[in-house]
């Protein structure tokens, strides 16, 4: 399902040139749900943008379900994205001015996903799975951080997308609510969905597949 | 420099492209009331010194042939410095084929030494040869002539002269022949003579030894001249006293410089909120390192002095820009205004006074702009501050617009999107509705006055049924026009009426006028409110060929013998004009009582009453010194084709017409006037509208900052950056559709009182408001244009940002 081949990333900043990642090789199978690790600045968050098609590498490869992405333009880009690879973020990102059922039709719109009468009916039944359905037309200022981030997350899965990407998902959400949230990416996982989750949380280790660390830009 | 004052540069330079529309909005704004501020000093300096150059007359009498030896007599007379005699007469002119023009002859007796009033010679020959006239400047455009040409010239007797257009004058005492559709002309008394008129002059226009400018002291002196004159055998028919040292236009210039220092002002103001809305955004956006300085130990206070230094910067570059934008614009608005006038302007130096009036304005007004945003971004307490984070800071769904908003959906989310975008900010969309709305205000009520006007005028003359006025210089007898008329094809109907000047008996016989050949020039400022004569129309009974708008009272009727209907500006010169009263008039030497039985609306009109033919009919049995005529056919061609033909049927009668003007001219140079406005009030709308449009783009382009991770999570979720760039547009569109929908509605109340106020100012009148609904479409097009104008911007830079780059943003 990803493949990343010889990838590395360097930032120019004013101090000079960083890399942020080096020579990374990995491959990740579909439905696996895997642990990325490492501390902050590691470079975490760049190899998921990598993954989720965000940022470009400076060098190497980056297979997404056989589909190179490094080379596509950004418009194919962002259809890819749109069709392919779902969001999850740590403060949430629902968009302010669309309530929680208009906030998981976007993507649909964006990505012409369903006839546009099914949308809701699908949104409706995202929210059902995370166990919000009764939030949906509240904008997300009104909602707890726990169901913005279970909204998040129906919101990811609106385009039925081979790969969810999450960074630091329950960073922001107290130990029984991250708790819950991690086993609906477990459930996504088993139902096939490969999920790579960006965390430094050490009780995801029982509920993953597999935990890959990620140290100075490195594998370990 | 202090690090307070780095740091205000280099956020500005952070935000250039931003800083950049801040500081042209308010260059505009600066620029505009730099014009207007610079033009009012250089028009006033220089209208009055181009006036009082000319020595202009400070009475002017008309009275019979004048000799040597009364203007000798008048010259001994030690209050009187200088005095000079003329003759005014009108006439006709054609150049070629071209219809007949109006014209105003002035008869100078010695070229090389006029000393009052007097002329500035322009091109051509000095002085005018026998059998050569010069012509105003302005007037060429009107006799549709130029100098060599042969002209043909009629006076009252009718008879037809050849004369060459010899050269050009400048008289500045007159109003611009272009906008009264008059041609003035300049000959000799032997020109006077070759035109078949007695070679005399008849008035005589005098300029006070001392205190010039005092008009009591010249009323004082006018009588003694009034009573040496009649003293030496010679009868005064009339005596004017013009505004001592005041051009006849000052007034009307003054009421347009008032209008413009308004708009300058307004926008001014408008690019000030442009202000607040950059300085609320960038506090806004920079609230966590306000919080981090306060953390540092800085006060309130040293923050405030680092925004507050950013207005200060922003005031003063936008001057350093205005300034000789200003000048640009103000030598533009000094050239049209001269050329409106018709005087020359020598200098266009700009007094100190406005550099530093300008200077002030231009760095005060950003710094009081910013002092409520920068005052209330820098309360921010330090806890708030530095936990700043996220997409949805924006508590929006929480208010009551917020839900109702949130009830009006739709199935496409972008869409939905922007149209909520719109509402985030209110305070910043209030403020940029306030200026974008008022360009559309503006323009609105451009049109909307336009059409007012139109109808107005359209009313005025929608009451006159006839289609050409002729005037006789002297009672003729009325069977012989009657005559003359039925012989001239093409007169659906006709009347005979008389018209004769009338003053409220109870008034001095001394009466001031509003220029020197006030006779002369009947156009719109031949009314003013300080002038106690007025025109009075004799007409038949049951007239068919006027039919006033009675606003009180009733018309004249058959049966009325002492009854008068007086028009809307005459019942405003006097309490005692009023329906039911009874007025002594004085007309010529007698006096009469008259009972005021009907009041008419004529808007734009001078005063004017109307009493019943039968009065004149006992001093002048079986005369009438005016026709009214109405016509099969009223387009120029065929009304030339009948005036000439009536021309003749009437000299066949032994009658010469003095002027035959048609329904078509009269309309004309009322149009003219209504033009000024007209393009003024668009100028308007067009420099808001741009500073509106400033004013949207930096709203869009914060909006655009503000929302930069927010952008870069719909790019995440599959939005291309086209789709991105919609969404912005859309934005975008929408506070332009929400600005229309705000000028639409209150251009009718706002429309109505400007143009209350503008005609008020210049006509001293007012009119009858129509609302243009072509204007609604108009604006919406206009602000949808300048909308998405204002928005492509932004919407390129959303567009053109990394997804991580946006993610990423603080």
């Amino acid at each position: 399902m990803i493949s990343l081949q010889n990838l590395s990333k360097e930032f120019q900043t004013p101090a000079g040139s960083f890399a942020a990642l080096k020579n990374i090789n990995l491959d990740i199978n579909r439905g696996e749900f895997v642990g990325l690790i490492g501390k902050s600045g590691s470079g975490k968050s760049t190899l998921l943008n990598m993954i989720g098609g965000i940022d470009r590498p400076t060098t190497g490869k980056v297979s997404i379900a056989n589909t190179e992405i490094q080379d596509l333009k950004e418009h194919k880009l962002a259809v890819w994205r749109g069709r392919t690879v779902g969001f999850v973020f740590q403060f949430f990102q629902l968009l302010p001015t669309l309530t929680a059922v208009e906030n998981i039709m976007l993507p649909m719109d964006f990505n012409g996903t369903l006839p546009v009468r099914e949308r809701r009916t699908r949104a409706l039944s995202l929210l059902a799975r995370v166990g919000v359905e009764n939030q949906a037309d509240k904008m997300p200022v009104t909602l707890s951080g726990g169901e913005q981030q279970r909204v998040a997350i129906a919101r990811a899965l609106a385009n039925e997308p081979a790969l969810v990407l999450a960074d630091e998902p329950t960073g922001n959400l107290d130990s029984v609510t991250a708790h819950s949230v991690l086993n609906l990416f477990r459930t996504m996982a088993t139902a096939g969905t490969t999920v790579v989750i960006a965390t430094h949380e050490p009780e995801i280790a029982g509920i993953i597949d597999r935990t890959v660390e990620i140290s100075d830009g490195t594998l370990i | 420099m202090t690090t307070g004052m780095h740091k205000a540069l280099r956020d500005f330079w952070q935000e250039r492209t931003r800083t950049i529309l801040v500081v042209l909005a308010i260059a505009l704004g600066v620029a505009a009331f730099s014009s207007v501020m610079s033009s009012y000093a250089i028009l006033t300096r220089e209208l009055d010194r181009g006036y009082l150059n000319t020595n202009p007359a400070s009475a002017i009498f008309r009275t019979d042939a004048i000799d040597d030896d009364l203007i000798k007599a008048v010259l001994s007379d030690g209050s009187i410095s200088d005095a000079e005699p003329r003759r005014v007469i009108s006439g006709q002119i054609k150049s070629g084929p071209i219809q007949w023009r109006n014209l105003v002859l002035f008869v100078v007796k010695d070229y090389g030494n006029v000393r009052v009033s007097k002329l500035e010679h322009e091109q051509g020959s000095w002085p005018p040869a026998k059998g050569e006239l010069l012509i105003e400047r302005d007037a060429f455009q009107v006799a549709h002539t130029k100098i060599g040409d042969v002209v043909t010239v009629k006076t009252a007797n009718g008879v037809e002269n050849k004369l060459v257009v010899s050269g050009s004058v400048h008289d500045v005492g007159q109003a611009q022949a272009r906008m009264e559709n008059i041609v003035y002309g300049y000959i000799t008394l032997d020109t006077l003579e070759l035109l078949g008129e007695k070679p005399y002059l008849d008035q005589l226009n005098i300029l006070v030894a001392q205190k010039r400018f005092d008009e009591n002291h010249i009323r004082e002196v006018t009588s003694q001249v009034q009573k040496l004159i009649e003293d030496h055998g010679h009868q005064v028919r009339r005596v004017d006293i013009p505004a001592p040292g005041k051009h006849p236009h000052s007034d009307l210039m003054g009421a347009l410089l008032l209008s413009m220092s308004s708009f300058g002002l307004f926008v001014l103001a408008l690019s000030g909120i442009l202000v607040i809305n950059l300085l609320t955004s960038i506090l806004a956006a920079q609230v966590r390192q306000i919080g981090i300085m306060k953390a540092l130990g800085g006060s309130r206070w040293q923050l405030a002095r680092v925004y507050l230094g950013q207005a200060l910067l922003l005031g003063a570059t936008a001057t350093l820009v205005a300034l000789p934008l200003g000048m640009i614009g103000s030598r533009a608005l000094c050239r049209y205004m001269a050329v409106f006038l018709n005087f020359d302007i020598n200098s266009f130096a700009v007094p100190v006074w406005v550099y530093l009036l300008v200077v002030v304005v231009g760095i005060f007004t950003p710094l009081l702009a910013a002092a409520f945003p920068v005052w209330k971004g820098t309360r921010v307490p330090v806890r708030v501050a530095i936990s700043d984070y996220g997409v949805s800071q924006a508590s929006f769904g929480t208010g009551v617009l917020d839900r109702l908003m949130a009830g009006i959906g739709g199935n496409y989310r972008p869409l939905v999107m922007s149209v909520r975008n719109s509402f985030r900010r209110r305070a910043r969309l209030a403020l940029t509705l306030v200026t974008l709305s008022a360009g559309g205000l503006f323009f609105m009520s451009a049109l909307n006055i336009r059409a007012s006007m139109i109808n107005t005028l359209d009313r005025l003359f929608a009451v006159r049924k006839f289609d050409l006025s002729v005037a006789f210089s002297n009672p003729q007898p009325v069977e012989k026009i009657r005559t003359a008329v039925n012989k001239t094809p093409g007169v659906t109907g006709s009347e005979e009426w008389f018209s004769t000047e009338a003053s409220i008996a109870d008034k001095e016989s001394i009466r001031r006028s509003d220029g020197p050949h006030s006779s002369s020039a009947a156009g719109l400022h031949g009314g003013s409110e300080n002038e106690d004569r007025f025109s009075v129309v004799a007409l038949p009974p049951d007239t068919k060929l006027l039919t006033p708008e009675i606003v009180e009272g009733r018309m004249l009727t058959s049966g009325d013998a002492d009854a008068i209907v007086i028009n809307t500006a005459l019942a405003r010169k006097s309490t005692l004009m009023r329906v039911g009263n009874t007025v002594t008039l004085r007309t010529g030497p007698v006096d009469t009582d008259w009972k005021v039985v009907g009041i008419s609306r004529e808007t734009f009109s001078p005063p004017v009453a109307y009493i019943p033919l039968s009065f004149i009919q006992q001093r002048h049995p079986g005369m009438a010194n005016n026709l009214r005529l109405a016509l099969a056919r009223t387009d120029s061609d065929s009304i030339d084709s009948l005036k000439l033909q009536l021309d003749k049927n009437l000299e066949s009668e032994g009658i010469r017409a003095r002027t035959a003007v048609s329904k078509e001219d009269t309309r004309f140079a009322f149009d003219q006037h209504m033009i000024m406005i007209y393009i003024f009030l668009i100028v308007m709308s067009v420099i808001i509208g741009g500073v509106g449009t400033l004013g949207l783009m930096t709203t869009m382009s914060v909006n655009v900052l503000e929302r930069r991770r927010e952008m870069g999570v719909l790019r995440a979720i599959g939005a291309t950056p086209r789709m991105l760039a919609l969404i912005v547009l859309s934005e975008g569109l929408v506070v332009g559709f929400l600005s229309w929908i705000i000028a639409a509605v209150a251009a009718w109340p706002i429309g109505k009182v400007a143009g209350d106020v503008i005609v008020g100012l210049l006509f001293k009148d007012g009119m009858k408001f129509v609302f243009e609904p072509i204007g609604l479409l108009v604006w919406l097009l206009a602000s949808l244009i300048f909308s998405a104008a204002a928005t492509l911007f932004p919407a390129w830079r959303a567009s053109r940002s990394t997804v991580r780059e946006s993610l990423s943003y603080q």
